[in-house]
């Protein structure tokens, strides 16, 4: 039966092979931009941009979110190595509680970070509820802007969930370290 | 810390070496080593004992408060 800690090393390994693909269709953006002169279609993250978007901005905003993804990538390799302690059994260490820490960290910036493009990106949209002829009531009106805020919240918040389940983890593994090294040092 | 374990005195003492002592209380070279350097974070009462019956004396001749 596979233990949990090589569960644990083979989910974070698909982790940033999926992030990792996400990442090149993203900067690929770019690259296509290099060769073509335009982009095919102009899509950050799942969401799809009006045509008349500039190219200016877009490029701005596809470096933004490329940076994000890598600074991500980098602290998923980081867990991975974390990963690969656990499955060796040396899980209380000052240098795990460390790295755990800043992984939960990197990852609420990530996520917020994220979150803010998200949301940008939507703005015109947003605004552009109101003006719809079905909106006809300011309580219809008012509950779809909710149900659009937390549906891009919803999007994002899995993500914050595990940055904080990950600096929870960290206070755990530094409490369990030096109870660790007090044992070992019981004679 | 200001606990000061005097087992280097008690083994010229006794004229035992601490590989000796070591097997003697069933513990290893390492560990003795620890305790001896003043490293240790604490001692079992079990191992306090082994040491006391080794060396033929009292907790207080191995273990000493300073200020």
């Amino acid at each position: 039966m596979i233990s949990l800690s090589s569960l644990f090393k083979w989910l974070t390994a698909s982790f940033i092979f999926l992030v990792g693909i996400q990442f090149l269709l993203t900067f690929g953006q770019l690259a296509v931009y290099l060769s073509q002169g335009s982009f095919n279609s102009k899509q950050i993250i799942g969401i799809r941009l009006p045509e008349q978007f500039s190219d200016a901005w877009f490029i701005v905003l596809v470096l933004i979110t490329s940076i994000a993804l890598a600074y991500f990538i980098f602290y998923l390799l980081k867990l991975w190595v974390i990963a690969n302690d656990f499955s060796k059994r040396e899980v209380f260490s000052k240098e795990n509680a460390k790295s755990l820490n800043s992984i939960g960290k990197g990852i609420c910036i990530f996520t917020v970070t994220l979150l803010g493009i998200d949301f940008i990106l939507n703005l015109s949209y947003f605004f552009s509820l109101i003006n719809q002829e079905e909106a006809t009531s300011l309580a219809y009106t008012l509950g779809k802007r909710i149900g659009y805020i937390m549906g891009i919240l919803a999007k994002w918040f899995p993500l914050l969930i595990l940055a904080i389940f990950m600096l929870i983890l960290s206070e755990l593994i530094a409490k369990g370290s030096l109870i660790k090294s007090e044992n070992d040092l019981t004679i | 810390m200001p606990i000061i374990v005097n087992l280097d005195v008690m083994l010229a003492k006794r004229k035992m070496k601490s590989k000796d002592l070591a097997e003697i209380i069933g513990i290893t070279k390492a560990n003795l080593s620890i305790l001896k350097s003043g490293k240790a974070k604490a001692i079992r009462f079990s191992t306090l004992e082994a040491i006391c019956k080794a060396l033929d004396c009292q907790p207080s001749d191995i273990l000493e408060f300073q200020e």
